[in-house]
């Protein structure tokens, strides 16, 4: 498990070069492309809440498979490696970083397997495929992601979700929750890069809602 | 004279060379009945006479899971359980075995996907995952541990045996062996070859009486999906 300190931004399509060239010199290193291919996966039989209900009843989350894209792989059977994460809701509070538990594993599929069956076999189902396309740079401990959400159409192509922006992610992930020291000084250093690209980029942390994985029970 | 001498001990080193390299063809559990937690000693002191190269200690954690009855997985041929193991002699991998399929999951991530920037970084299993995320699908019943486990090489590594007594929340429940037979082979008549010298391994050892469970998923399933078969199959009967 690992808690994930992050703030996004957005930038126009019009400004992605020059952000590109930006992030570059700021950091010194060339932006290096990355194409990551991400299923989401629900359980097939949502449990409704029982507000008096005398077992016990747990949230249901969705669960996030990601696997580096492959253009000469037909569709996602073909895959063999994926890592399956989930997050839970990112803590609640007055916050200037948004921090998110996500826990994750890596799914070998077998010969005679794909990742339906597995999936099917603990009781989810794939609901959606996208691809998140970009580049990625690293500045100190932070990752920064500028990338679009890319969907499959009818034709079976893929196309942008919205190509008129780009989404900016920048992250550190602490490995241990109770590692105050590395959390505070992960959390200061995303600050200073919030500040250093003010007027530029709009650094903020997304609405908790949004990035709430959890399905059924509440709502 | 001197250079048979040469080319003889060549072929040795070549054979020692490709057992170590090969893949068990079989691995396969025997139960015994009426065991007691001295049996494990009794059985080292017999495997001692037969020199074997000493592998060390090692122990496993079978967790049994029970389909949540509200959101279980509406299937006919499924019994509902779901077993996840761990063994400390392959401490990267665990294998999840749920209606006869067998989900292995690693916490070494590949480098392609690191490298891609798929994984955040210290990964749990999926038996993890399970009782952290998963509890509304699948709920832990009980952890079946196998403690301070004897490994043995025998035959210049033909036969691995691993013998273990078994847990259940503290108290003993059985004693088990692990023999696996290692060739170089793959072709599908190994299997049978296989099971053919582990049995007649336990006569000539004269081995504790017991059960050989055998099952297997398939044939190219991997070592641990059918270490966990044979382990759920000897413990359910």
């Amino acid at each position: 498990m690992v808690q994930q300190l992050s703030l996004f931004g957005q930038i126009t399509r019009s400004q992605h070069d020059i952000t590109a060239v930006a992030l570059g010199t700021l950091t010194g290193s060339a932006p290096s492309p990355f194409t990551t291919y991400t299923l989401l996966a629900s359980p097939k039989r949502v449990v409704k809440y029982e507000p008096n209900s005398k077992n016990a009843q747990f949230e249901q989350y969705k669960l996030h498979l990601k696997s580096p894209y492959d253009d000469t792989k037909k569709d996602r059977s073909e895959y063999s490696e994926w890592v399956l994460q989930v997050s839970d809701v990112p803590s609640a509070g007055k916050r200037k970083i948004s921090t998110q538990a996500i826990v994750e594993s890596c799914i070998l599929v077998q010969k005679d397997q794909s990742i339906d069956t597995v999936l099917d076999s603990i009781g989810y189902l794939v609901e959606k495929e996208y691809l998140v396309k970009g580049v990625r740079v690293f500045y100190g401990n932070i990752v920064i992601e500028m990338f679009q959400v890319l969907v499959k159409t009818a034709e079976g192509e893929w196309k942008e979700l919205d190509d008129r922006a780009y989404l900016i992610k920048c992250f550190i992930n602490v490995e241990k929750a109770t590692d105050v020291e590395n959390l505070q000084k992960s959390s200061q250093e995303l600050m200073s890069l919030k500040n250093e690209l003010t007027g530029f980029v709009e650094l903020d942390i997304p609405d908790r809602n949004v990035m709430d994985s959890r399905i059924g029970i509440r709502k | 004279m001197s250079h048979f001498k040469v080319s003889y001990i060549l072929v040795t080193l070549m054979t020692l060379a490709s057992f170590t390299d090969s893949y068990p063809t079989g691995a396969f559990l025997v139960i015994t009945k009426d065991a007691s937690t001295n049996s494990i000693t009794t059985l080292h002191d017999r495997l001692a006479t037969e020199i074997p190269k000493m592998l060390g200690r090692w122990s496993f954690e079978l967790k049994i899971f029970k389909a949540n009855n509200q959101s279980a997985p509406q299937r006919d041929n499924s019994d509902g359980f779901l077993y996840d193991l761990a063994v400390d002699y392959d401490p990267t991998k665990s294998v999840t075995l749920v209606n006869k399929t067998a989900i292995v999951t690693t916490t070494d991530v590949p480098g392609s996907l690191a490298q891609a920037g798929c994984s955040n970084g210290s990964p749990d299993t999926l038996g993890q995952i399970l009782q952290l995320k998963l509890q509304s699908l699948w709920t832990l019943r009980q952890v079946l541990k196998g403690d301070n486990g004897n490994g043995y090489e025998l035959r210049g590594g033909e036969f691995v045996i691993r013998a273990i007594n078994v847990f259940l929340h503290g108290n003993f429940k059985n004693f088990i062996v692990l023999i696996e037979h290692h060739s170089n082979s793959k072709s599908n008549k190994t299997r049978e070859l296989s099971i053919q010298k582990i049995e007649s391994l336990v006569e000539e050892l004269e081995l504790p009486k017991g059960r050989l469970c055998t099952d297997t998923l398939s044939d190219g399933a991997d070592y641990l999906s059918n270490v966990i078969a044979q382990l759920v199959q000897a413990f359910q009967t």
